[in-house]
């Protein structure tokens, strides 16, 4: 379904706040309905357009701190376990 | 297009089809732009570090969601890491500053070497940046390098709010135009540059 002009307007201030400033939880709602209402018009297109700015900026930091890494990694094998089972 | 055209699923992809040793070469190759990206978005060291732990559980579930043909890994990456960042912050109620932590290391002076994947897709967004019009690319710098709201951009530029949102969707969109050679991508009125 074509959105209105007033809803697209509304759909692209929700989807650029949430990608700078976030979103409140009625804010969320709001998207969420529209994006139900309207289907998914490129909803990632303005976060990997952030991504990519703030890529630019970025300076290498030192590695992940070991006992971190491993929390992490043991985390992820188990998502991956788990969803083996299913 | 950003598929690289091969046949050699990415990491991504991997984890997606529950391929265990994906997960190290994961943390790997991404572990520090996830850890550099939850230190400068951080209120301090163990708020980063348990940032980091809810990023990659949510990269892990929801590896299935990457399409290469849409975007490159580590903006992928990027994007899931900032706005769970995000996420919070806003939860926290508290805005946090690059200055509020040493997030990076200090310039090695050979700027664009040392930044995190000097990719040519990095490139291509550097100069999409200075595509923009000044005030978007204002707007941008302000409420992504600097981490400041709406409000607070409206506030240190005097522009009225309303056009300090018009800004930062306009500037976003057309990024990402210019990256992708898409037009028209999300509706709207009067988008573009």
């Amino acid at each position: 379904m074509t959105p209105t002009p007033r809803d697209a307007d509304r759909l692209l201030d929700l989807l650029a706040e949430r990608e700078l400033s976030g979103l409140s939880p009625e804010e969320a709602r709001d998207l969420a309905e529209l994006l139900d209402r309207h289907g998914d018009p490129a909803s990632d297109a303005l976060g990997l357009a952030a991504a990519e700015i703030c890529r630019l900026d970025l300076r290498p930091v030192e590695p992940l701190p070991p006992h971190l890494e491993a929390t992490i990694a043991e985390a992820g094998r188990a998502v991956l376990a788990a969803r083996r089972q299913r | 297009m950003i598929s690289s055209g091969t046949a050699m699923p990415t990491l991504l992809q991997r984890i997606a089809a529950n391929d265990a040793s994906a997960v190290q070469e994961t943390l790997d190759r991404y572990g520090r732009l996830v850890f550099a990206l939850a230190r400068r978005m951080s209120a301090g060291p163990s708020d980063a570090e348990d940032a980091v732990q809810e990023i990659f559980l949510e990269i892990w579930k929801s590896a299935s969601r990457f399409d290469p043909d849409v975007a490159a890994e580590p903006t992928f990456i990027t994007m899931c890491a900032r706005r769970r960042l995000i996420d919070r912050r806003r939860r926290a109620d508290r805005r946090l500053r690059p200055e509020a932590l040493p997030a990076q290391l200090p310039d090695s002076g050979a700027d664009h070497e040392a930044r995190i994947d000097r990719s040519e897709e990095a490139a291509r967004a550097a100069e999409a940046l200075k595509e923009l019009r000044p005030e978007q690319k204002r707007v941008l710098e302000l409420s992504i390098y600097d981490g400041l709201t709406h409000q607070e951009i409206a506030e240190e530029t005097g522009l009225p709010l309303g056009t300090v949102k018009t800004h930062a969707r306009r500037g976003l969109l057309r990024v990402r135009e210019l990256l992708t050679g898409a037009t028209g991508a999300v509706g709207g009125r009067g988008e573009g540059s």
